[in-house]
Formats: C-alpha cells, sequence, structure tokens
C-alpha cells in the first residue's frame, strides 16, 4: 500500500514560474520581476561548500521553489543513487522546496552515468519496475514526488501508448504529475502519439505542475532542445490542457543559448494571458 | 521484438557507447512517422556525448582558449569516447583529462610543442573542484592536548590544493582570469611549487615557498607528526604558519600504520 505523506508543511507555489539559471541569478536576487516562484536543477546545487550552498539561501529566502532533478534513474535497472538521493533531500529542506520532480526514463546503467533522458518501453514490466522505485523514493524523501513525461526519437516494440503508460505509473506509484506539453508535442511529431488523445488518457487531476518549453525543428522530427520560444502548436495545447487546470502551476524552461530573462518573462506572459483568456471564456 | 527492461537498457547504453551504427544495437526500436532508428540513435549518442564534451569546455576553459574551439573539441570527442561517467554530477567529470591530455602530446606530433597543456589542464582541473569542496570547520586544536605525536596528522583544508610544474602555467591561468590573451604569453621553465586555495568563493593560484609546499604535501599525505619529523629536509616547525594561514583543515587522531 502507498505510503500517506504529510502535506501543508512545505512552502507552495502558484502562477507561472521560471526555471532559475546562472546568467539571470544576479538580476532575479536584485530586482522584481513579478516571478511567483522558480524551480532549481537540483543537479547545480549538489555542492556542499563554497558559493552554491549560500545561493541556495539567497533564492529560497526570495522566492518559493520546487526542486526538479535529473539524476534519479527512476526507470533505471542499476540500484538507487542513495548518495545522491540524501543529497536532493537535503537541498529540498534547504531551500524548502514546494515539491520534487524527476522524470519517467532512466539515465545510467552498468555504473555508468549518461546525462540524458533515455526512453523506457511502455510496457508492463517497466510500470512495475519505476512505479516500484517511485514508492521507495517517496518513502526515502518523506514526500510524493512528481514524475515528467520525457520527450523521446525512439520507440521500443511495447504494448502501451506513453499516456497509458505514466497513468500507470502515477497510480502504481501513487506519485503526481509534472506535464511537459512541449515533450508531448514532440513524441506526437517523431512517434506518432496523439497528443490531443494523450491529454483525454492522463491522470489530469494528478498534475502538480505544467511544464512549457521550446524545441528545435531538425525536418524530420523535433529535438525537445529548451532553446527557443514556445512553439505555436504547444501554446494550443496548453489552452487545452489549462480548461481541465486553470491553477496548475506553469513553469518556463530555457537551458541553451540562454536568452535576456526579459524573453523569459515575455513567455511567462504569454502563458498568463493565455490563463486569463480561458478563464474569462469559462466565466 | 518484444525487449526486456534491462536488455533495452544495455543496447540502447551500448548504442550510445559505440562507433557503429545504431542500427546494430536497436533491432527492436520502432520510429513512425519522426527520425528513423539511425537518426533516432544518433540524438541520443551526440546528446550523452555532448553533455560530457560542454562539461570539458566550462571545466577546462582556459585551454579551450589557448587551443580554439575546433582543436578543443577534437580532444574533447576523443575523451569523452573512451571516459565514461560515473557521477550524476557533471562537475565531477574530466578528471582524468589532464593525463589525456599529457599522453595526446606525448602521442601526437601536432601538440608537441605543448608540453605544458596537461600541466595546464591539472591546474585548471584543481582550480574548478576546489570551487565545489565542502568549507572547513575552523581549526580546533584540542587533540594536541590528549595525543602523542605518532598518532596525530594534520590534514589540509578542503579548500586548498597544491601542485608542482615545470612550467608558468599559472601565468597563462592567472592570465586568462584578469582577461589577457593568454596566447600572448611565454611559458617559462624551471620548479613552480604551485598553491591553489578558494578564497572569497573564488579560485587563486600562487607560487609558493618549496619547503612550505613540502610540509603541505607531506600532511596531505597522511603522514604523522612524528612521520614528518624524522622526515629529512621537512621543516616540521613552520607547521604553526600553515595552521595560521588556514591550510590545515583539521587534526585527525590515529594510528601512524598508514
Ligand atoms: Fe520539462
Amino acid at each position: 500500500m502507498a505510503t500517506a505523506f504529510p502535506t501543508g508543511e512545505r512552502g507552495s507555489v502558484s502562477g507561472v514560474g521560471i526555471g532559475l539559471r546562472d546568467p539571470h541569478f544576479d538580476q532575479l536576487m536584485t530586482e522584481d520581476h513579478g516571478v511567483p516562484w522558480l524551480e532549481l536543477l537540483a543537479d547545480n546545487f549538489l555542492a556542499r561548500g563554497g558559493l552554491t550552498p549560500r545561493q541556495l539561501d539567497r533564492v529560497a529566502q526570495r522566492y518559493p521553489v520546487t526542486l526538479h532533478c535529473v539524476s534519479m534513474n527512476l526507470g533505471g535497472v542499476d540500484p538507487l543513487d542513495k548518495a545522491y538521493l540524501r543529497e536532493i533531500r537535503r537541498i529540498a529542506a534547504q531551500a524548502n522546496a514546494a515539491w520534487i520532480s524527476d522524470h519517467a526514463c532512466f539515465t545510467a546503467h552498468g555504473g555508468q552515468q549518461y546525462h540524458d533522458l533515455l526512453p523506457l518501453p511502455y510496457s508492463d514490466e517497466s510500470i512495475r519496475h519505476i512505479a516500484g522505485r517511485i514508492a521507495d523514493v517517496q518513502d526515502y524523501l518523506g514526500q510524493r514526488i512528481a514524475i515528467e513525461n520525457v520527450s523521446a526519437y525512439l520507440r521500443v516494440d511495447a504494448p502501451l501508448n506513453e499516456a497509458a503508460f505514466l497513468a500507470a505509473v502515477c497510480d502504481e506509484a501513487d506519485c503526481t504529475l509534472l506535464l511537459d506539453v512541449n515533450n508531448l508535442y514532440v513524441n506526437q511529431v517523431n512517434l506518432g502519439l496523439d497528443a490531443r488523445q494523450a491529454l483525454a488518457e492522463l491522470p489530469l487531476d494528478r498534475v502538480r505542475e505544467i511544464h512549457l518549453a521550446g524545441y528545435e525543428d531538425k525536418g524530420d522530427y523535433l529535438i525537445d532542445a529548451h532553446n527557443s520560444r514556445v512553439s505555436d502548436p504547444v501554446w494550443v495545447l496548453f489552452a487545452e490542457l489549462i480548461q481541465a487546470m486553470l491553477h496548475a502551476p506553469v513553469l518556463i524552461e530555457w537551458d541553451k543559448d540562454i536568452p535576456p530573462l526579459a524573453t523569459l518573462l515575455a513567455e511567462a506572459e504569454r502563458a498568463r494571458a493565455i490563463i486569463r483568456q480561458v478563464k474569462e471564456a469559462a466565466a | 521484438m518484444n525487449h526486456t527492461l534491462a536488455q533495452w537498457q544495455r543496447n540502447l547504453t551500448r548504442m550510445i557507447d559505440a562507433d557503429e551504427s545504431p542500427q546494430h544495437f536497436l533491432g527492436g526500436a520502432m520510429t513512425v512517422p519522426g527520425p528513423t532508428v539511425e537518426q533516432g540513435g544518433l540524438v541520443y549518442r551526440s546528446s550523452s556525448r555532448g553533455a560530457r564534451a560542454m562539461a570539458l569546455q566550462d571545466i577546462y576553459p582556459v585551454c579551450l582558449r589557448l587551443l580554439g574551439e575546433r582543436s578543443f573539441e577534437g580532444l574533447a570527442r576523443e575523451f569523452v569516447r573512451r571516459q565514461p561517467s560515473v557521477s550524476g554530477d557533471l562537475n565531477r567529470y574530466g578528471e582524468g583529462f589532464a593525463d589525456f591530455v599529457r599522453w595526446i602530446v606525448d602521442e601526437q606530433p601536432a601538440f608537441a610543442g605543448l608540453p605544458w597543456l596537461g600541466d595546464l589542464v591539472g591546474l585548471e582541473w584543481l582550480c574548478h573542484s576546489l570551487y565545489y569542496r565542502d568549507d572547513s570547520p575552523p581549526f580546533d586544536p584540542a587533540p594536541l592536548a590528549s595525543a602523542g605525536a605518532e598518532h596525530l596528522r594534520p590534514c589540509p583544508a578542503a579548500h586548498v590544493a597544491w601542485m608542482h610544474t615545470r612550467w608558468s602555467v599559472h601565468q597563462i591561468w592567472r592570465a586568462h582570469a584578469d582577461d589577457v590573451d593568454p596566447g600572448e604569453l611565454r611559458i617559462e621553465s624551471g620548479d613552480y611549487w604551485l598553491f591553489c586555495e578558494r578564497r572569497n568563493y573564488r579560485s587563486v593560484v600562487s607560487v609558493i615557498d618549496p619547503a612550505l609546499w613540502q610540509l603541505l604535501d607531506a600532511c596531505g599525505q597522511g603522514d604523522t607528526l612524528a612521520q614528518m619529523a624524522v622526515q629529512e629536509g621537512l621543516c616540521v616547525d613552520r607547521l604553526g604558519e600553515l595552521v595560521e594561514l588556514g591550510w590545515i583543515g583539521t587534526l585527525e587522531c590515529g594510528s601512524d600504520a598508514v
């Protein structure tokens, strides 16, 4: 049986936030840009000494934050990395993170780290495996975590589609979902998965956070590059999604070729405008 | 073909590590309608290797600046191909790059004019790794009162490092830190006893007195005070100086059977 975790102790976030990246650090720490919350890449805050823990304190004093991880290797067959999880627990406590998230994928194998979000077969075996590990991680961290859907460039011959796979994982692990709308769209183009159909099949009541990011168009396929503005088809999907969840926290992600802060703020403002429009239409 | 989870992970990671066509490893993968299996496999291969190569660029900016992007990328690509990453923290990747560069310098005629390059890379690694080290607790002399010299080991503080080189690579490193083009500098040969320290959250490199360097190095080897006292030429009487400079972090107690 899934563990019941306490709620209400940690910080909370709402509205449209942005992912904190190095080039924007000073601006965000010294100026008020109306950013309601920040998502921190946990792997950038692993150092226990020097400047890093001080920066973490500064951020946490000024903003509500969430913690986004890339190295839990939740879908991997290697043993869980307890040392990494210990650091994540420490960082989350120090920053009073509202929640912790990682991806529905594997990132390490045979003791080697691949620093990429590698896809899993959408199979019953994968569901049982990753759900069991998510449950173990949640027990260790003492809280429910959010699992993000990833972009993929290969699909293994397996019986389920992505949405059914994620729904089963969330159900079996009793975790929440970090729904990346860009990744849904990338997989529609790359793997022929119907993103709109996915929205109908996913457990939207479990969505704790929505990600928006830009892809890179390679002609035959898309790369989840996080190096550009959110694309029009993704904005359209986003507008459809939030009809079902007007109050879900939304995050703008940008990881490569990082633009001036103003560009991210403009993307966040566009997301807010869409939410306002949907709200008005609903009223 | 139905893959088991473990088989799939083995195949995909082997493909990333290999140089052959992805098709060779990914027989059961399908891609409809997007990238071919070949393209999809190459996306993962280049993304995984690219993340590691990018880490090297971040860790070794002086080497990158001196060699230029193309030449550095070639070195990084070859290192990444040979050297897996064993930590999720990319800041820990690339420790062996200095030895790899020394080997390349020995092997490749194109690098023959840069015999000091490996030492420069080694210095960059020290400065990089210092940035992420733990903070040292304030020095506590209490063990001096309760343990004998044969049990006491003065341990260097976490925020310091040291190296010896026969080239003035520290001048190049400093020029880069001061945003002066290091390519303008002439490398001198000699004996340089380098000391690196994290000060105000930044790495600082200086040349220190060889006697002090050797004493610090003896501490780093885990020698006890008693062992140091009988080492010829080692000026143990200057230990207090190391403590005052903040270079000694702790006095550890234990037997002298290292
Ligand atoms: Fe995302």
